[in-house]
């Protein structure tokens, strides 16, 4: 099935029922979605583009709406879209969104959709068939190195909006997506409202509180980074946002100081996921039942299989800690052009996330670390995620991340970045960390506005490691 | 994918919500409902069941609860399950829900079910997609029922197309088909695997399981919609809850869907497909237009073509036979002969039903290939009648036909021809042993069946005579 099939189902079977909505800018109905979709096809057909040619289009601010119409005429046409990150070579061509476009790209903006509402000569277009035709080049959200891309087919983006089906109750929703409508997450939660006659509410952060209450969204999906936009525009003291009945976390872990926040001022009810995009999600639950065990991520999704593996690659007992591998329909084949890549994360069926944990009797999945980010100081061994747990018990500190950077000498010494509420001392999160640690304290710790994170919302430690060493040369100079 | 994992995921995120209403009233929660799956499952493996065996069961009243767990325990073993008429000995075990059943069967009573909810690990759910799930019965064109095999995938894709072409909220959901029925059993999953609640109720009581359990969706076939609007009290309905009634197993006649509007809902959904395919097309009746025999749009992911006698698509607009491809096509029958397979072929499934997709992919339907018929949704071939009726030794002759009821539902009626006239009486009583529900509901004696000149039952002819027949009785009842 190609993935824009349903959306002209549905443009038949409720045309008038809103489809997306962009503030005050743009509200599309079903029967208006698919027509622009066809007319911005009609636009990609005159570009010469055939099926199997591969083109660059990311989403940048406040293209959302335009943005998604191209993505899903591409589809429908059965050319695939790569993130701009895809190197050039591998393009046929670049989409770009504004009045002007840099040279050797094709510039696109609203009036690519704007004959929809009056020009009735340009035909519906051709629904690509074929679903083993690429859908997409997704960045992968690898937090350091080159990026990769995954290629996803129409079949494949099928199977991965199905699982999400069933690992989330609830039918067609208002929901408003605070993730990038071209990763993984957010592209899987648009077809997901699109799928089921849902709304698509456009996250605007300026508006984001009185959208949520002027277009009924029930549901806010978000990373940690959207969230915390979000509750910063909620005064102290605001009670929950009318209407809002689920917010859906993905991308990092949710720290506790934001969570409490977000509990009281947006939304009684907050899941968090855990996912990838070679996979797409693996696990989810409401943040009440991840307090039951730590670092637990949430309840394996229903068609997923997950195992927690010793050295030697045999699966251990539910409960003990290992090398977790994932299996499901959802699992890509591997990474574009990139056969070292692909032969380390994915092997005989299985995709190796680099993740740390254990898979308990109840479903549960208990991350404990990432097998590369391990942080070695003299020989002791830890978990970054851990240290963080701890850190964010402390009541100042709203999200955290530790990581190490090497001395003068050499040897890694442990660092932590602060996102705090109110200033913290010291001593005191040394103190803490002792009482886990024997022995260790921290060589810097920073306090940062904002955790640098990727486009997925996971945390850049080698950013952060960047940041510090730089510190260190110039306190030197 | 196992079709029973969902209802172990719910159970962990939704534990406490009511799976099931029984009729009694008592609600069955998540957590109980995916802990007696797993009781039923251990109970049939001391039966000596193992995956891939095939066990007969059949899920009808008066405990479909019992029923319906233990097809879903026998599912996540791995066990197939299969109507218990399938002939041969094929069949490892047959069972029945109830006090006595037929000789040979076990007897499966409440105690089966667990007495709480159990703490502690639970069994592994194997998870085998090609798996076969069931065998479900199909009406034959022969006169012979066929056993259609359904793979736990396929089952998988019959609820989640289904939640894009008819939508996924969940649902508090009432079924008026069997249970172990192809529609019946993706009903029921559609409603679990969305959280959502199952009511079980005796058709009788339906209107008032609906006001009582603020029910919002509402599964049947046109037969069993007629009988449920006659038995309402007249001051029951519309029920502002409803805000899906689901028809299909037939074509919804115009009176009865005008019957429905003003008694249950404004919200009557039609949809087209059968046991091998699934429904694969559907719409609101308020929005189907003016073609003739417009029945719904086809679903995404669905390949709906009319093709000639050489297999050849026919172009938009054109009648001819229906074919259909998609991932919720079942494999094939079960025991397939030739002749069968010729249903399906190079992943198409070939129909019986003739008609038309436009190129908004709205399908029509223009007729059948075959003399099956489709009594509400009840398909039968004349030949199943006839044969039965040709058992009582002064009945020379006899066909069967499918006439139109006041509201449109069709009713199987017969014309027999007998040594001597036969009382009305006994030919009902001997049909209701015979047949149970595909009794005829009139039969008509005659000195001679019309054929044609090769020799062919007139069926069209009788069905005149018949609705003739019906307008002069309701003449006769008009006060003077």
């Amino acid at each position: 099935m190609n993935i824009t099939a349903p959306i002209r189902y549905l443009a038949r079977h409720m045309p008038d029922t809103m489809a997306v909505i962009d503030g005050d800018h743009l509200r599309l109905t079903y029967a208006q979605l698919d027509r622009a979709i066809d007319v911005a096809a009609h636009h990609v057909l005159r570009l010469g583009l055939r099926p199997g040619d591969i083109v660059a289009l990311g989403l940048v601010s406040r293209s959302e709406v335009p943005f998604l119409v191209l993505l899903l005429a591409l589809a429908r046409l059965g050319v695939t879209s790569a993130e701009p990150s895809l190197p050039p070579e591998h393009v046929r061509l670049a989409f770009h969104y504004g009045t002007t476009a840099p040279p050797g790209h094709v510039r696109f903006d609203e009036s690519w959709m704007a004959a929809a509402f009056t020009d009735a000569a340009i035909a519906p277009a051709p629904m690509h068939g074929d679903e083993t035709a690429l859908l997409r080049l997704f960045a992968s959200s690898g937090t350091t190195g080159t990026p990769k891309h995954i290629p996803v087919s129409h079949a494949l983006m099928a199977r991965r909006v199905y699982s999400r089906f069933l690992s989330q109750g609830g039918g067609p929703r208002t929901r408003m997506v605070g993730l990038g409508l071209g990763i993984m997450p957010g592209f899987i939660s648009l077809l997901m409202t699109l799928w089921q006659g849902g709304t698509l509410v456009i996250f605007n952060p300026a508006s984001v509180v009185a959208d949520i209450g002027r277009f009924g969204v029930e549901v806010l999906v978000a990373s940690t980074a959207s969230l915390k936009r979000v509750v910063d525009l909620r005064p102290e003291g605001a009670g929950p946002v009318p209407g809002l009945q689920l917010i859906s976390i993905g991308g990092s872990r949710l720290p506790a100081g934001l969570r409490q926040l977000a509990l009281a001022r947006l939304c009684p009810h907050i899941e968090t996921t855990l996912g990838a995009a070679e996979v797409a999600r693996i696990a989810c639950a409401r943040v009440e039942a991840l307090d039951t065990r730590p670092g637990a991520a949430g309840f394996i999704s229903p068609d997923v299989e997950v195992q927690a593996i010793d050295a030697e690659g045999n699966p251990l007992p539910e409960g003990e800690e290992g090398v977790l591998r994932v299996r499901s329909p959802c699992v890509a084949d591997g990474y574009f052009a990139d056969r070292a890549a692909t032969a380390e994360s994915f092997r005989d069926g299985w995709f190796y996330p680099g993740d740390i944990g254990a898979v308990w009797p109840d479903g549960m999945l208990s991350l404990s670390g990432r097998a590369s980010e391990v942080i070695n100081i003299g020989g002791d061994k830890f978990d970054p995620a851990r240290i963080e747990q701890v850190l964010d018990r402390v009541p100042q500190v709203v999200e955290s991340a530790v990581f190490a950077v090497p001395d003068e000498t050499g040897s890694p010494e442990l660092c932590a970045a602060l996102v705090v509420s109110a200033p913290v001392d010291t001593a005191e999160l040394n103190a803490i960390c002792a009482r886990y640690l024997p022995r260790m304290s921290f060589a810097t710790i920073l306090e940062v506005d904002a955790l640098p994170r990727n486009e997925a919302g996971k945390v850049q430690r080698d950013r952060l490691m960047a940041l510090v060493a730089a510190l260190d040369r110039a306190d030197e100079a | 994918m196992n079709v029973t994992e969902p209802i172990r995921h719910a159970a962990r995120v939704t534990p406490d919500s009511a799976a099931v209403i029984r009729a009694d009233g008592s609600a069955l929660s998540y957590a109980f409902l995916d802990h007696a799956i797993d009781v039923m499952g251990i109970n049939a493996q001391r039966l000596g069941l193992r995956a891939g065996d095939l066990a007969g069961l059949t899920v009808t009243g008066p405990d479909e609860t019992l029923g319906l767990i233990l097809l879903l325990g026998l599912a996540r073993i791995g066990v197939v399950t299969a109507d218990p008429a399938l002939p041969g000995d094929r069949i490892r075990l047959r069972f029945h829900a109830g006090a006595s059943g037929p000789p040979g069967s076990v007897l499966v009573d409440p105690g089966w079910l667990p007495r709480g909810v159990a703490d502690g690990p639970k069994p592994r759910i194997p998870s085998d997609p090609d798996a076969v799930l069931r065998l479900f019965e199909s009406s034959g064109t022969t006169g012979q029922p066929k056993f259609v095999i359904v793979t736990h995938m396929q089952m998988t894709q019959r609820v989640l197309l289904r939640w894009i072409a008819e939508g996924g909220d969940p649902a508090t959901r009432i079924v008026c088909v069997s249970l172990s029925s192809a529609l019946g059993l993706v009903s029921a999953l559609r409603t679990f695997w969305r959280g959502g609640t199952l009511v079980l109720s005796n058709p009788a009581d339906a209107a008032a399981a609906i006001a009582g359990h603020g029910v919002t969706s509402l599964v049947t076939s046109p037969l069993s919609l007629r009988t449920m609007l006659d038995g309402m009290p007249p001051d029951a309905g519309p029920f502002a809850s409803l805000q899906e009634v689901l028809v299909g197993g037939s074509a919804l006649p115009p009176r009865l869907y005008r019957l429905a509007v003003e008694r249950l809902s404004p919200h009557i959904v039609s949809t087209l497909g059968s046991t091998e395919t699934n429904s694969y097309a559907s719409s609101k009746v308020r929005d189907l237009d003016e073609r003739p025999g417009a029945v719904g749009y086809v679903w995404p992911g669905v390949e709906a073509e009319a093709v000639d006698e050489a297999g050849v698509p026919l172009p938009p607009g054109t009648a001819g036979r229906l074919r259909i491809r998609s991932p919720m096509n079942a494999t094939g029958y079960f025991d397939s002969d030739p002749n069968r397979a010729e249903q399906f072929r190079d992943g198409w499934f070939y129909s019986s039903d003739v008609g038309a997709v436009w190129p908004d992919r709205m399908l029509t339907l223009n007729g059948r290939m075959n003399e099956v018929i489709n009594a509400g949704g009840t398909k039968v071939h004349p030949q199943v009648i006839e044969a039965a009726l040709l058992k009582l030794p002064t009945v020379l002759d006899a066909a069967a036909f499918g006439v139109p009821d006041a509201t449109g539902v069709t009713r199987i009626q017969a014309a027999i021809v007998a040594r001597t006239h036969i009382e009305d009486a006994v030919l009902s009583a001997f049909c209701q042993r015979m047949l149970g529900p595909l009794a005829p509901v009139g039969i008509l004696q005659m000195k001679a069946l019309p054929r044609n000149e090769s020799g062919k039952i007139l069926r069209d002819r009788l069905v005149d005579i018949a609705l003739e027949l019906m307008h002069t009785a309701q003449d006769g009842k008009r006060p003077a």
